[in-house]
């Protein structure tokens, strides 16, 4: 004779546990697929904002890039690139333009985005940017972004 | 794409030849699932040990073919040491899963693989920390094989040089194998390693809670969004996560002197841990100190004999790994700030902000879009549970190491010197990834343990076999 609690458990083990675990999964796979998508759009609070459409166009083909801002953390696009795992573009924080490491980078080949409140501060950084580039003979481009917003762009020595 | 390919198929195959000569009665589906789980670790781990081993020695990697067939040695040392396991219980026969159960898993298999393998053919580069992280120490590996310790030394403090070298050692031994730098190896290493993920999961579950509990834990574990997310993003985490799996099964099995798998291959599994990331190290630590803390409960001495064969499957791993931190490796940032963040276990408002960073993880909303509904497994681990069962002490391990795991997760956020602000929300989602498999294996092993499985077995004799 089967007792009612060996088919209680044979319910529980044998399809309620099973089938519960189905319903899981096919909730997990429909958020996973909501979760790569968001991954390909970039961070969900950018998704559509000019600005950042505008940065990722640019950034094609820029494997990684420091990003120097005076915006406040919440409201600038690096710091929401580098705190998720947007996987397009990676993105260092650098705050500090001048920084010793960072010049050392540039004489290497990297990229900087500026995004700064004022467009008089970007002009000045662009400028200071080309002129030590020629001083220091190191092919460079700028790319505009927006009128607050360019990636200066250094490329490595064995390019020359 | 061949590189990983022929490593995994090397591991594969090592790791069955091991698992037959420890268990010769254990064969066919099972034995291949068990070699499959320990594949990665066998064909990748000992890859990268060998070319990063070497170059700490000053060796350069010698050509393709000589470099994969040195790949193999770890995994034909741990052949050669295996012994037959004593006073092992016969294999038994338990019940098999519903057929529409196992149909279930192959959409859903299909869907993660698909999805994963979409994701890569779009971005094969990875997400940030892979290209940050273990791509440039990959690129020092294969440039300067025997020279990478000053360069590692020199690099900015975001690019982590003092992070192990499973990773990237197994990235530049691919490299190196192919001739080229294509990102395909990557994104093929990380599919094979939750492919491990899976398999290991499987036979951890099938072990104490049966077939059709395995089927589930699998569903389960492939769906969930962090792991599948983390594959294409070609991180640590889930790798780690694997490792830990592999160890804590086996260590639960010497616990309960049910030899299933040889402790060569769970020391192996064990002493990688370290190797895969500094996390790793307190993993491997915690897990250590409930497996002997566990031995002393049950006063049974005579298991600590096991732990011989468990070290020398250590011994290679944790060798590579101790002379990479001392020869090659900058400072740790944590270790190197600890002496000036202790006071700050007593600061009420860290422990504050820590808890909300845990609860805002595990809330129905920001939980669901990391884990899917998995957080919902540990309800129904809780609904298959009876008042009288008796817990296994591989159970009682197990459940205790990720509770330990996760209070000491809290405290590397209470000590961290960096903004938490920052730090909680980039980082405690993929500390619980690590953690997460173990957590589902512990849940079901606690609630649907194998009384369960054998009253279906009773059942199938008075029935006769289901479907």
């Amino acid at each position: 004779m089967v007792s009612s609690a060996m088919l209680q458990a044979r319910f529980i083990s044998r399809s309620l546990l099973p089938a519960a675990a189905i319903l899981v999964a096919v909730t997990g796979l429909s958020q996973s697929w909501r979760t790569f998508g968001g991954l390909e759009r970039g961070p969900r609070e950018l998704w559509g904002t000019e600005r950042f459409l505008r940065l990722r166009t640019a950034s094609r083909g820029i494997p990684e890039f420091g990003y120097d801002t005076d915006l406040p953390a919440t409201r600038t696009l690096g710091h929401r690139i580098a705190t998720t795992q947007w996987a397009v573009a990676p993105a260092v924080l650098i705050h500090d333009f001048d920084q010793a490491s960072i010049l050392r980078r540039l004489r290497a080949g990297f990229a900087i985005v500026c995004d700064y409140a004022d467009a008089k501060k970007l002009d000045a950084r662009i400028a200071l940017f080309q002129a030590w580039c020629e001083a220091e003979h190191l092919p460079h481009r700028v790319v505009p972004v927006t009128t607050t917003m360019a990636i200066l762009v250094t490329h490595p020595e064995r390019d020359r | 794409m061949t590189a990983p390919v022929f490593l995994f198929t090397v591991g594969w195959i090592l790791a069955y030849l091991i698992g037959r000569r420890h268990r010769p009665c254990r064969r066919g589906f099972r034995s291949a699932i068990d070699a499959l789980a320990f594949a990665p670790a066998v064909g990748f781990g000992g890859g990268s040990l060998v070319y990063v081993g070497a170059g700490l020695m000053g060796i350069a990697p010698p050509s393709s073919w000589a470099l994969l067939a040195l790949a193999s040695l770890p995994g034909a040392a741990l052949f050669i040491l295996t012994r037959p396991a004593e006073h092992a219980p016969p294999e038994q026969r338990s019940s098999s899963p519903p057929r529409w159960l196992v149909a279930a898993l192959v959409p859903v298999l299909s869907a993660s693989a698909w999805m994963v393998g979409r994701a890569d053919a779009r971005n094969p580069r990875g997400g940030y920390d892979a290209v940050v992280i273990w791509q440039v120490s990959a690129r020092i590996l294969d440039e300067a094989p025997t020279r990478a310790g000053p360069i590692l030394r020199a690099i900015p403090a975001s690019h982590h040089g003092d992070y192990p070298g499973l990773l990237p050692g197994v990235f530049a031994a691919a490299w190196h194998i192919e001739g080229t730098r294509s990102p395909t190896p990557q994104a093929l290493i990380l599919a094979l390693f939750g492919l491990g993920l899976l398999a290991a999961q499987w036979r951890a579950v099938d072990r104490v809670s049966g077939s059709t509990a395995a089927c589930c834990a699998v569903l389960l574990l492939a769906s969930t969004p962090e792991l599948l997310i983390y594959l294409h993003l070609q991180y640590v985490d889930p790798i780690v996560a694997y490792l830990v799996i592999l160890a804590l099964d086996g260590f639960a099995q010497e616990l309960e002197e049910r030899p299933l798998t040889s402790p060569l291959l769970t020391g192996f599994a064990f002493g990688l841990l370290p190797w895969s990331k500094n996390e790793g190290i307190p993993l491997a630590a915690l897990l250590l100190v409930v497996f002997l803390v566990g031995v002393f409960v049950r006063r049974r001495g005579v298991i600590l004999r096991r732990l011989r064969p468990i070290a020398a499957g250590a011994f290679l791993p944790l060798a590579v790994h101790l002379l990479f931190k001392t020869l090659w490796a900058p400072p740790n940032d944590m270790m190197k700030n600890l002496s000036s963040t202790w006071s700050q276990l007593s600061d009420a408002a860290r422990w504050r902000r820590v808890a909300r960073g845990f609860r805002e993880e595990w809330s129905p909303l920001r939980g669901f879009q990391r884990w899917g509904a998995g957080w919902v497994v540990l309800p129904l681990a809780i609904l298959g549970t009876g008042r009288d069962r008796r817990r296994r002490p591989g159970t009682l391990m197990a459940v205790a190491f990720v509770v330990l795991t996760l209070a000491a997760w809290f405290g590397v956020y209470l000590l961290s010197y960096a903004d938490l602000d920052w730090h909680i929300p980039t980082s405690l989602h993929r500390l619980l990834l690590q953690v997460f498999p173990a957590a589902l294996v512990a849940a079901i092993w606690w609630g649907w343990p194998e009384k369960m499985a054998s009253e279906s077995k009773e059942e199938e004799k008075e029935w006769g076999p289901e479907d």
